[in-house]
């Protein structure tokens, strides 16, 4: 910080500015990154997952129209924080255990704990856990999407299939050029819903050690003694979690507008215009 | 005499225990305006519906402009349809339904182009400068870029009629097309298919408006109970009915 700055400001704040943009302060702000990038991305494969779900429930096949409903039926019976401590685990031990078919033989074996040998071990770095976290929140809240785009897919008026029909169009180009088109307005609603369930859900990250911000909270927020500096602050966890409090609900104010946008977007001729300003 | 551009034989439908077309049989001439009329239930809708396979008719033979789209046997046994088949036919009839069924999420010029572009994979500038010149000739260039639901019942259908003329129809098929409309909004649509007629072009229609079959169709059909209870030229229907049927429908119906 300039002098000049510092001698209008005074040492106090000079102090605090200082304090709260130091390392471990600047690593927290940056973990803000690994929240939102697991809303995206976990957003992204929950709308991936919903699509490809509510797809098999509308199959012409039992078995297949099993699969889809089954897998609306479980995984949303199944509690997020359960899931998310069950699923990255599990995919760790079933890639280990791929590996160790080819790596592990009765030579090298380890002691009987996993896994087979010390050569099937993999660690994952944060950046992989971080993935299989937004495939974890994906396939959740995808149950959860595939539920409100099945219905919405019903919502297309029987008439326009019928007419589309009429004009020659393959299945596939119902599929696609009606019913996904007008699928998005019926479906925004429950979305949305989703989309806010989601983005509390990626306060769970800190359950698979991802350094996230809940995590850091926790940590910066505890007593904090400088030897310098004498006791900085006592314990302020609670000050460091209502920060927290306050940047979801701004991302869920956020969140509501951009749906909004997004209704708008969407509703060209399905909704009446002067309804959507309301 | 030409060969006809459609032919029907045969035709049966059921739906469930109700049967609703017990044998349809009747040819269309290329450049005739044909009229289906009946009561309520008389299976006019069902058999135009039948027409283009949006219902499966259980049982006869469509033929359109010679080609055999739909052969079944009495023994029920039939031939599977060719869905390429199926599709490129489909696109040689122009369907105009009651309740318009346009495409909500597209603007009228894309509902018109919809078709011609991606099922008929022809040019878009050439379609396009098409689609423009139909919403011209059914008077509602300025809604091109509108949505459905911004214009009113008659200016709907008539974005639907340039929607199935786009399409170059060898038959326009049209399910009681003013039947949802108001008498004023009526009259616009009605004088839109008149001048269609007056064109020559292939056109069956579906009415309940006496009126208007007498002023446009060369030829009536009377529809009754899922059976042809009267088929001739329209001065023949309307100035000499046969059947009791259709003296009693014409004068329940106020036909002019």
């Amino acid at each position: 910080m300039p002098d000049w700055l510092a001698n209008v400001v005074g040492p106090d704040a000079t102090f605090w500015l200082a304090y709260l943009t130091n390392g471990a302060h600047q690593a927290f702000y940056a973990s803000f990154g690994y929240t939102l990038a697991a809303a995206v991305f976990g957003g992204m494969f929950a709308i991936l997952f919903g699509l490809g779900g509510a797809a098999l429930r509308r199959s012409r096949f039992l078995p297949v129209r099993a699969v889809g409903a089954g897998y609306a039926l479980i995984v949303r019976g199944v509690p997020d924080v359960l899931f998310l401590l069950f699923f990255p685990l599990a995919f760790e031990q079933a890639v280990e255990w791929v590996i160790a078919q080819g790596v592990c033989t009765p030579e090298n074996a380890g002691t009987g704990a996993w896994p087979p040998c010390p050569d099937a071990n993999i660690f994952f770095s944060t950046g992989g856990y971080l993935a299989i976290a937004c495939v974890a929140l994906g396939i959740v809240y995808g149950a959860f999407a595939s539920s409100a785009i099945h219905g919405a897919l019903d919502s297309v008026p029987k008439g326009q299939v019928d007419a589309a029909r009429a004009f020659g169009m393959s299945e596939r180009q119902i599929f696609w050029r009606i019913r996904i088109r007008q699928m998005w307005i019926f479906a925004l609603p429950g979305l949305s819903n989703v989309w806010m369930l989601l983005v509390k859900a990626t306060s769970l990250l800190s359950l698979l050690n991802i350094p996230d911000i809940v995590n850091w909270a926790g940590r910066l927020g505890a007593p904090n003694y400088f030897p310098r500096a004498g006791l900085v602050h006592p314990d302020w966890r609670w000050k460091y979690y209502l920060a927290l409090v306050v940047f979801y609900l701004v991302l869920t104010w956020a969140s509501e507008r951009f749906f909004r946008w997004l209704k708008r977007k969407a509703g060209h001729g399905l909704i009446a215009d002067d309804a959507v300003a309301a | 005499m030409q060969p006809p551009i459609l032919e029907i034989i045969d035709l049966h439908k059921s739906f469930g225990a109700l049967e609703v077309l017990k044998g349809v049989s009747f040819a269309a001439q290329p450049g005739t305006v044909v009229s289906l009329i009946g009561s309520s239930g008389s299976g006019k809708s069902t058999l135009l519906r039948c027409i283009n396979l949006l219902e499966q008719p259980d049982r006869g033979t469509i033929v359109i402009d010679g080609e055999e789209i739909l052969t079944r046997s009495a023994d029920g046994s039939r031939p599977p349809i060719d869905q390429g088949k199926l599709r490129r036919v489909r696109s040689e009839l122009g369907m105009v339904f009651q309740q318009f069924n346009l495409w909500s999420h597209m603007s009228v010029l894309r509902n018109v182009t919809e078709a011609p572009i991606h099922v008929q994979k022809r040019a878009k500038a050439e379609v396009h400068a098409q689609a423009l010149a139909l919403l011209e000739k059914v008077g509602i260039a300025d809604k091109a870029d509108a949505y459905p639901n911004q214009l009113s019942g008659g200016q709907q259908q008539r974005a639907a009629i340039a929607r199935a003329l786009c399409i170059n129809p060898k038959v326009m098929l049209f399910d009681e097309p003013t039947s949802s409309l108001d008498p004023e909004l009526e009259a616009e649509v009605l004088q839109v298919i008149k001048v269609l007629a007056d064109e020559g072009r292939t056109m069956l229609l579906v009415t309940h408006n006496m009126k208007f079959a007498r002023e446009v169709s060369d030829r009536i059909i009377f529809l009754h109970q899922g059976v042809i209870e009267e088929d001739g030229p329209v001065d023949e229907i309307f100035g000499n009915p046969r059947s009791p049927r259709l003296r009693q429908f014409l004068a329940a119906g106020g036909a002019a």
